[in-house]
């Protein structure tokens, strides 16, 4: 089944592009099939609808109902990496 | 990121880090690659998204702020004499920046590849740990060996 992932940024230097880009990789790998929407985090709720998981790479203190919230940093930083490729897997798995 | 400069500054100490983004504000407004308008876009940026990242043994901040503010792509590299209490991009708490990187970008989407070679090499300790003691003149160039080669793009070091 097709995973609607939304990945969001602030929206300044696309640092969501890059989460984005791993997540593809990750999935492509696993032979999940992704619906990759990216915004910036103000605009999270209008693409929520029927999302699996949300990936940001910057800090929302906000929920989104029940769909999983992740923090993409470690795409970014490479600190915790793995973690989070099991973590986004497991989720979208589920 | 065609005609990207590098500015890079050592020996400076910051009280905390709007100290340092008010450097980093006026200094680049003197240089010409800003707008009037960035020093406090980026001071707004950097309060509503915070730009400390941990890395593996250091820690980093990047701040940056929209496009609009920018009139040519620039990067400018601050080692403190001090490391700055930085607020973390993804969690709560601050980390102590040894580094921080201001990227000044006027097209986000021409200068991904180098954004994404930036924050690959930053992933590096070896690369992290060479900025991080080498003396000033070498700093651009190391930058420009690690970051700039492979993403093939023009650079020019300014020192300020």
């Amino acid at each position: 089944m097709k995973r609607k992932i939304i990945v969001a940024c602030g929206g300044a230097v696309a640092t969501s592009t890059l989460a984005a880009e791993e997540i593809k990789e990750l999935c492509a790998a696993q032979n999940i099939e992704v619906d990759l929407v990216q915004c910036r985090v103000t605009e999270i709720e209008t693409y929520m609808d029927g999302a699996h998981l949300i990936c940001t790479t910057a800090r929302v203190d906000r929920k989104f109902g029940d769909i999983p919230l992740v923090h993409g940093m470690p795409f970014i930083s490479g600190v915790g990496m793995d973690a989070l490729r099991e973590q986004i897997l497991t989720l979208l798995q589920e | 990121m065609h005609n990207c400069e590098i500015f890079v500054k050592t020996n400076i100490a910051f009280t905390d880090y709007q100290d340092v983004l008010a450097h980093i504000g006026e200094c680049m407004v003197k240089a010409g690659v800003v707008e009037n308008t960035y020093p406090h876009a980026l001071l707004n940026r950097e309060a509503e998204f915070p730009t400390g990242i941990q890395l593996e043994q250091h820690a980093v901040a990047i701040p940056h702020c929209e496009a609009s503010h920018a009139r040519s792509p620039a990067i400018y590299l601050i080692r403190p004499d001090a490391p700055v209490e930085f607020f973390q991009a993804d969690d709560e708490g601050t980390v102590p920046a040894s580094l921080i990187v201001a990227l000044i970008v006027t097209h986000p989407s021409e200068q991904l590849k180098l954004l994404r070679q930036l924050f690959g090499q930053l992933q590096k300790p070896e690369f992290l740990e060479q900025l991080l003691t080498a003396p000033e003149h070498q700093l651009s160039s190391i930058f420009e060996q690690h970051v700039f080669s492979q993403a093939e793009e023009k650079m020019s070091p300014v020192y300020i």
